[in-house]
């Protein structure tokens, strides 16, 4: 894995690992950070399609830095007709129509919350959605 | 006080040294012992060791009467101590104390032990090993390295309230007094002078607060100073920044509503805030040698310059400022003071409590991360490539008020808490907590921080970076 920070290379095997049975896209963003893009995650009950990417930085501040904010597929809808509201909002992401996900994770500790933490985060928060 | 010493020195954080201290003068004017393990850096005026943790040994049973000298470490107490230093790759530094107070030196058993240990003990670990014997207020100590060169260190500096700096006799005062510093000078002597005229210091950040320090740091005779800052001036802080001129933001091009040509120019044109900073200084003092460096203070070029400073003062705002300088601090024993201003005025004009923040940056202690002044998703977005960041913030950022009498609180109560500090004025018991001031309703506060069992940057956890200089990457790098 070139163009990584070691960090940065080492969250990146760990998202492989976790996400062994789905295409996990990476590509370096220039500064040692990473551009990363899981094919494919449950958006959770609130939206009509099943599935989504999910997409987001790991910058050149890992481990220090939280991952934020994430990207979902800009084609999700929500069942109840209703326009998105924050924390998501419809942006574009490299090119991509996307739903920004602006999740915190105000306790961040270096130490434990890794990308693949973070991703499993997203999804068990999504599915609790309703 | 002694000024910086040019050679090799040993910098002790200030829990650390009041640790070790306790245990070796206890009040019982009898000898007591204990190892330093510490990391290495390249430093301003020569190699540095970085005190990292302390083994202490206990008497009677890590320190007992010796074969040759008054007392001696166990070999079992040592080879725990080598095995510590080989698996982290520190330095080894057995510390001992003798009596007196100003002045110190090994006693010949003590360098005959020198002779017959350290050799052998760098051998087995691969790193600096040395003696260290202190004095109430003096140091000698001896290394020897791992090319098979032996030195004598030139000092020991303990980066408290004060600024400690121990040699084995005190420096010889200086020769020739600067009559331009003399009203200064009866406050701290021409040895304070000297000790400020010694000192480089990096000033991060030249907005509102920065630029004024670095004014008062000019004038107080700071020999080097190093300034740090991306911008260029703009019409908007031409107001807050002193001796700031309207042909340095260029106004005229830049005016509000000036075809977008004439911007670009303009601010292709105006000066970089470090240009002005350097003007500044020169203006105040024509002997300080000054560094520019245009550039954020996570680029390499800044991070390599905040190791070889002797003190930081961080006036940038940015969690990502306070990211790298906290890591300099910690993982390379450079002691500073932060200084910010908040304003907080609601949408409807509603002014809240106004707040200005000085806080000691003191190697070993309650770091940046355990005060929770670094948020980790704000260090996430700043670390994003402009349009990614201005398209990710859906809430758009207004500019935050900023104004000169609040920023000169701020600067004036940092650059006289780093004076002090530098000529060794804090009284001897004096905290080194952070103050905020709250202007608006007259009063003051003194905010205790404590540090995290396991943080990776202020504690001893074995997976911290405290000391741990050179031997590991900082932030981005
Ligand atoms: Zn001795
Ligand atoms: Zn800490």
């Amino acid at each position: 894995m070139t163009g990584y920070l070691p960090a940065v290379a080492g969250q990146i095997e760990e998202l492989v690992a976790q996400y062994a049975a789905k295409t996990v896209l990476h590509e370096p963003n220039g500064s040692g950070g990473a551009y990363i893009v899981i094919d494919s995650i449950d958006p959770g009950p609130a939206y009509i399609q099943r599935e989504s990417w999910l997409g987001f930085v790991i910058t050149h501040q890992c481990p220090d830095a939280d991952i934020y904010p994430v990207f979902l597929s800009g084609e999700l809808r929500r069942v109840d007709g209703k326009p998105h509201t924050p924390p998501f909002t419809p942006t574009t992401w490299h090119d991509r129509s996307a739903l920004q996900f602006s999740l915190r994770s105000p306790h961040h500790n270096p130490a434990i919350d890794t990308a693949a933490i973070k991703a499993a985060g997203v999804v068990a928060c999504l599915a609790e959605r309703s | 006080m002694n000024p910086p010493a040019a050679g090799m020195s040993l910098t002790i954080p200030a829990p650390l040294w009041e640790k070790v201290h306790a245990h070796l003068f206890p009040g019982d004017r009898d000898e007591h012992g204990a190892i330093i393990l510490a990391g290495l850096a390249d430093g301003p005026r020569g190699p540095r060791l970085l005190a990292r943790e302390a083994m202490l040994a206990v008497d009677g049973v890590d320190y007992v009467p010796g074969q040759t000298g008054y007392r001696a470490l166990t070999d079992d107490f040592v080879n725990r101590a080598i095995d510590r230093a080989e698996a982290a790759d520190l330095a080894y530094i057995a510390v001992h104390c003798h009596r007196g107070t100003t002045s110190v030196a090994f006693s010949s058993p003590d360098i005959a032990s020198h002779e017959r240990c350290y050799p052998a003990i760098v051998q087995m670990t691969g790193q600096p090993v040395g003696g260290l014997v202190l004095a109430v207020h003096a140091a000698d100590a001896e290394v020897f390295m791992p090319d098979g060169s032996r030195t004598t260190l030139a000092e020991v500096v303990v980066p408290g309230a004060n600024l400690l700096r121990l040699r084995s006799e005190p420096a010889a005062p200086p020769v020739g007094a600067d009559p331009s510093f003399d009203r200064q000078s009866r406050l701290f002597g021409q040895a304070g002078q000297g000790v400020l005229g010694q000192m480089r210091v990096a000033v991060v950040g030249l907005g509102g607060i920065g630029s004024i320090l670095v004014e008062l740091l000019g004038r107080l005779g700071v020999g080097h100073l190093v300034v740090i800052d991306p911008d260029k001036v703009a019409p908007s802080n031409l107001h807050r920044l002193p001796a700031a001129r309207r042909i340095d933001a260029m106004t005229w091009l830049r005016r509000e509503g000036a075809p977008a040509l004439l911007q670009r120019l303009g601010l292709a044109l105006s000066a970089p805030k470090t240009r002005l900073a350097a003007r500044n200084i020169r203006r105040a003092n024509r002997g300080v040698k000054v560094t520019k460096l245009r550039c954020d203070v996570s680029d390499a070029t800044a991070l390599d310059a905040l190791k070889q400073a002797d003190w930081i003062f961080l006036a940038a705002d940015t969690n990502t400022a306070r990211h790298a300088v906290n890591a300099v601090v910690h993982q390379y024993l450079v002691p500073g003071v932060q200084v910010g201003v908040s304003i907080p005025v609601a949408d409807d004009g509603q002014v809240g409590q106004l707040h200005v923040a000085i806080r000691p940056l003191v190697p070993g202690e309650a770091c940046q991360w355990c005060q929770e002044l670094i948020d980790p998703a704000e260090l996430a977005m700043e670390a994003l490539p402009e349009h990614e960041r201005t398209r990710a913030r859906y809430v758009r950022d207004e500019p935050a008020p900023s104004v000169m009498t609040l920023n000169t609180i701020a600067a004036g109560e940092a650059a006289t808490y780093f004076m002090l500090a530098a000529v060794g004025l804090h009284l001897e018991d004096v905290d080194r907590d952070a103050r905020a001031h709250f202007p608006r309703s007259r009063e003051r506060d003194r905010q205790r921080a404590h540090g995290r069992a396991n943080c990776r940057w202020c504690s001893t956890d074995p997976a911290s970076v405290l000391g741990l200089g050179d031997a590991r990457a900082l932030p981005g790098q």
